[in-house]
């Protein structure tokens, strides 16, 4: 038997946490096709959609508090809104983080798309792709979706290391400042790509414990 | 684990209808051990169990093995009125003799012979300060326990249950006709009393089991489905017709 109340609240709660990651994903998409366009005005445009995005935390956050009064739940349905609760902070970061990375690429305006880059963007393909299947795992209380997205993590660390090292050699035999900037500035994105990858292992991480009351250590 | 209580395989009839379907527990000693579960479901068919209040109903046979204390509570030569002393009992409606504040309470040790004033003046003082009522009807001992508020008289049945220092408190649904304030009045008490005594709670208020007690058992058409740590069973239940009764999906 369903619990209308209950079952209608969440539902509408689900919507609008669907409607934040829609915000989150078109920030993340605009974010690599304004790092390989260096088109600044998009790159404006992920800043001021992170105030929708953060507009959006404030309202479910709202939300979440109403249903706990109203609802008092228990069991899953606890675990869920409690959940949802954590999912939204991670998904408030991502939305920061996005406006950070836009702010970085300012800096990279003066210089031509490179090796670096591509495989910047390659990694932020990716790394949206992790934050996506995350919320949809988190949506359909899909398990194996939600251990598939932690397990990646390990391959996104370790092509962010791979990346710094790149980096850091091209920084050693350079001597102009420009290009020194410029590399520190695709250093800090390319860790900030492994900090989104990070948002979406935790977010991966609530769709367990909503699921199986589990903490993933 | 302290056990106070141990329940083996325990089967209740009234008549040809069997209401408890072969059920095991051990309550733990001062703990608060809660039965929540929908109306019929053997809750308070149980507790009662527990101090031999269904040995007043004719029909009703009991089989399993009952242990209080160690001792088998069901044997031919267990006296049933020391079980009672042991093992007191609170309803669901407030059940004052109508007499003075002070001869409720004092009613049971007079009955164990109780005579002399002064003890008798302990036992009701200390009885009510347990119960958290003393500083309300101190000045009024005299003057009947039917003028007192229900959330008041329903503590004076807990100190008049107090009054014959049981080891185990049973109660069977003792706020559900109380107000909100008289509620958690009571639910605070039971949370202070567990430091001396073993309470076990029949509830029909979910949240208050998830507040008060420390174990909690989920009854079922005579069944025991889940029996656990209250914290456990509410957050994360094992069973899905638990989850389903205490989301309210059950039906």
């Amino acid at each position: 038997m369903a619990n209308i109340k209950i079952d209608a609240d969440l539902s509408g709660i689900y919507q609008s946490l669907g409607r934040m990651m829609t915000l989150v994903d078109e920030a993340i998409v605009d974010m690599i096709m304004a790092l390989k366009k260096r088109d600044l005005k998009l790159a404006e445009r992920v800043m001021d959609r992170d105030e929708q995005i953060n507009a959006m935390e404030i309202k479910i956050d709202h939300d979440c508090i109403l249903f706990i009064a109203r609802n008092q739940p228990v069991a899953k349905d606890l675990r869920t809104v409690a959940s949802v609760h954590k999912i939204l902070t991670d998904l408030e970061r991502i939305g920061d983080i996005t406006a950070d990375v836009c702010k970085a690429i300012i800096t990279l305006k003066e210089f031509a798309y490179s090796e670096i880059d591509e495989e910047i963007v390659a990694l932020a393909e990716d790394v949206r792709k992790m934050v996506g299947d995350s919320v949809r795992s988190f949506v359909n209380e899909d398990l194996k979706g939600a251990y598939d997205v932690i397990e990646y993590d390990d391959t996104i660390d370790q092509a962010y290391y791979r990346l710094k090292d790149k980096i850091v050699l091209a920084l050693k035999v350079q001597t102009d400042t420009m290009q020194v900037n410029s590399l520190v500035s695709q250093l800090t994105i390319a860790k900030y790509m492994e900090k989104l990858a990070d948002h979406a292992q935790n977010i991966s991480e609530w769709i367990i414990f909503t699921v199986s009351g589990e903490y993933k250590a | 684990m302290d056990a106070i209580f141990e329940l083996k395989n325990i089967n209740l009839y009234y008549g040809q209808t069997q209401a408890i379907k072969g059920i095991d527990m051990t309550i733990e000693r001062n703990k608060v051990t809660a039965f929540i579960g929908p109306s019929g479901c053997g809750k308070s068919t149980f507790i009662r169990i527990l101090n031999r209040m269904n040995d007043l109903i004719p029909e009703c046979k009991i089989d399993g093995n009952i242990e209080f204390e160690g001792q088998n509570a069901y044997a031919k030569d267990y006296d049933v009125i020391e079980l009672r002393t042991k093992v007191g009992m609170v309803f669901q409606k407030p059940n004052p003799f109508p007499m003075s504040i002070y001869d409720n309470i004092a009613y049971g040790p007079r009955c164990q012979g109780v005579k002399n004033k002064a003890q008798l003046d302990e036992i009701v003082e200390q009885s009510l300060r347990r119960s958290a009522l003393w500083d309300e009807v101190k000045d009024r001992m005299k003057e009947s326990a039917m003028g007192l508020s229900g959330g008041q008289q329903q503590r004076l049945c807990i100190a008049r249950t107090i009054a014959m220092e049981p080891e185990v408190i049973l109660m069977d649904e003792p706020t559900s006709a109380l107000d909100p304030i008289a509620t958690q009045k009571i639910e605070d008490l039971i949370v202070e009393l567990k430091e001396l005594y073993t309470i076990v709670i029949v509830t029909h208020n979910m949240q208050q089991a998830a507040r008060i007690s420390d174990n909690t058992a989920f009854f079922m058409l005579g069944e025991l489905i889940e029996f656990g740590a209250t914290d456990k069973l509410f957050a994360t239940p094992q069973n899905p017709k638990t989850e389903e009764y205490i989301t309210g999906r059950f039906g």
